[in-house]
């Protein structure tokens, strides 16, 4: 099983894509919180920007939990690249990132989706040992007696670059050797307690010994220092995990599948009271994490009462959400309420407003994409975009970059042009403009029985 | 000067690490040395009549060799290893926290995470797989 894991790792590491906040590195804050306006990927909103900076060295004194902040602002001012930054600058602590329809499923209930969701981001360090001998195969002997028939008796010899020495086999051991077809010039590792044999691959020495070798032999340096030494790797697990594989029989497998059904609350209480005694003899330390909930106006009212109580838990991690209505209908009821959540719900939360950028802020945010994505662009070219940008939306503005790139090919240009922007703005519509056509021709549109006034709403609301 | 006392601090420290090290290793090499010893006088013990007077091994003692009786071998032996084992133990105690304050005077946060996290109790598998049994 550890080959196949490793070996997927390397894998999902070759793909680079950029996505829509992969230029973001941290908050671009310098030593008194106090934000840069352009750094790390982050430019302007400068208060939120400290606010969050605030939080963040909060959170690493592990000083809070059970805490819940939330983002407000408009579309497309930054409330998710600031949880993304956030992210970035906890490094260690765990964070996850989740959508509030994320928690509506067919196969789990909401609050067990949401408890789920709280104890991925809360998580525990424990520590495991094992003593092991680790060293390169210098010869195995292995005896039959004469019969054939009783035991075999063997010796195997190992050394490091400091030191050599024999090793008397027992049956069990000579089984698993020639199992695992173990020869001279193997660097091998046998873990004392459990008595497994993992070979790490061939010796440098040894690669000359014959003149072909199949195509997954690898050849490692001869290891040096001791023989039997004590390995000791610490883990970050999430509760979520270890409730997962107390949960049932095969219950490892599940963390790998994805489909863990409900968890019964009697194991969550086993688990918690055992973590507990073992923060005590310290066997184990916990780390709580943050939990971002994006779009927190498309939870109900259920959901809303369920996380009032859910963040008095002793175990309850840092919750972050972000929110961009203004005064909204609560979903599942026909109250009105400012973000679209309950008023009893934001009194709990510590709330950081968002303001739209400014003309100067989003060209330096087009420039950074622009790096980021890989586009050269014309410094008349900049400033349509950026103009684009402050008349319709940042995003439609970001997306015209590496379309706008594409053209540029087409017409075997390197940099971006003005007339490359002026052709995607006219293929590709921004709301407004999509709107208006809709109003236009929406006679000519299926299943139109929409008046107008709602027709506006509606294009609003769908963001 | 400050920069001076601190850079030898961490030299001196570093030193001290590395030769915690090479104490380890050459303990371990004792101990490997002691074990293959232990076997041998297993087997001689096994070939021959226990009690018997002639049952007696030659150990080599420094500069000079000893010709003892097998069991009274067996034994010195025996408790050799358990004090070499007790010894290893001692110097990988001394090791990591060595560690833990190199990694605090160089300001390095990782290795001070980690160092810290080595302080932990160990968790079997058994453990972590059996709380809801």
């Amino acid at each position: 099983m550890e080959s196949i894991i490793a070996a997927k790792a390397t894998d999902i590491s070759k793909l680079e894509r950029t996505g829509a906040h992969s230029h973001i590195r941290g908050l671009g804050l310098d030593d008194k919180l106090e934000s840069r306006p352009n750094s790390q990927g982050m430019v302007g909103q400068l208060k939120a920007r400290k606010a969050a900076g605030v939080i963040v060295k909060v959170i690493k004194q592990g000083k809070i939990s059970g805490r819940a902040i939330m983002m407000a602002g408009a579309p497309g001012t930054g409330k998710t690249a600031i949880a993304m930054a956030m992210s970035q600058e906890l490094g260690d602590v765990p964070f996850t990132s989740i959508a509030a329809s994320e928690v509506f499923s067919l196969e789990i209930s909401k609050t067990e989706s949401l408890t789920q969701a709280f104890r991925r981001s809360i998580g525990v360090r424990i520590k495991e040992e094992s003593e092991v001998i680790e060293g390169e195969v210098v010869e195995i002997q292995i005896d039959r007696s004469v019969t054939g028939v009783g035991p075999k008796t063997g010796k195997l010899t190992l050394k490091t670059t400091d030191m050599e020495t024999i090793y008397d086999l027992g049956q069990k051991m000579i089984t698993s050797l020639t199992k695992e077809k173990v020869m001279a010039g193997d660097v091998i590792q046998i873990d004392k307690t459990t008595g497994r044999i993992t070979r790490l691959g061939r010796s440098f020495t040894r690669a000359r010994d014959f003149d072909a070798t199949g195509p997954d032999v690898k050849f490692v340096q001869c290891p040096d220092g001791e023989l039997q030494t004590r390995k000791e790797i610490v883990h970050l697990v999430s509760l979520h995990e270890i409730d997962v594989i107390n949960s049932r029989q095969q219950g490892f497998l599940a963390l790998f599948s994805g489909e863990t059904g409900e968890i019964k609350s009697e194991v969550r209480e086993q688990i918690n009271q055992k973590i507990s005694e073992w923060c005590e003899e310290g066997k184990a330390e916990i780390v709580p994490g943050v939990l971002f909930i994006d779009e927190i106006q498309k939870l109900d009212m259920e959901c809303f009462s369920f996380l009032n109580r859910a963040l008095e838990d002793t175990m309850a991690p840092v919750v972050i959400m972000a929110s961009n209505r203004g005064m909204s209908r609560i979903r599942g009821t026909n109250y009105q309420s400012p973000h679209g959540v309950p008023i009893d719900f934001l009194d709990r939360l510590l709330i950081i407003s968002t303001q739209a950028y400014s003309e100067d802020d989003i060209r330096q945010i087009l420039k950074i994409r622009c790096d980021e994505e890989e586009v050269d662009m014309t410094e008349d070219a900049l400033a349509v975009l950026t103009k684009v940008a402050t008349e319709t939306s940042l995003r439609y503005a970001i997306h015209l970059i590496s379309t706008g790139h594409l053209v540029a090919q087409k017409r075997q240009a390197s940099k971006v042009d003005v007339v490359d922007i002026k052709r995607v703005y006219s293929l590709f519509l921004d709301e407004a403009r999509s709107v208006q056509y809709l109003k236009d021709y929406q006679d000519e549109y299926m299943y139109n029985e929409i008046a107008p006034s709602h027709g506006e709403q509606m294009a609003v609301d769908s963001i | 000067m400050e920069a001076v006392e601190y850079q030898a601090k961490v030299e001196a420290l570093a030193e001290d690490i590395l030769t915690d090290k090479q104490l380890a290793i050459d303990y371990d090499r004792k101990r490997q040395e002691n074990r293959e010893a232990l076997r041998s006088l297993r087997e001689q013990s096994q070939k021959s009549k226990p009690n018997s007077v002639l049952a007696t091994t030659t150990v080599n003692m420094g500069d000079f060799f000893i010709q003892l009786p097998l069991p009274k071998a067996q034994k010195m032996m025996e408790e050799a290893q358990a004090e070499l084992d007790k010894a290893i133990d001692d110097v990988r105690q001394r090791l990591k926290a060595k560690v833990k304050l190199l990694g605090e005077l160089e300001g390095d946060e990782k290795l001070v995470t980690v160092a810290k996290a080595m302080d932990l109790k160990s968790v079997s598998g058994q453990d972590l797989y059996g709380i809801s049994r």
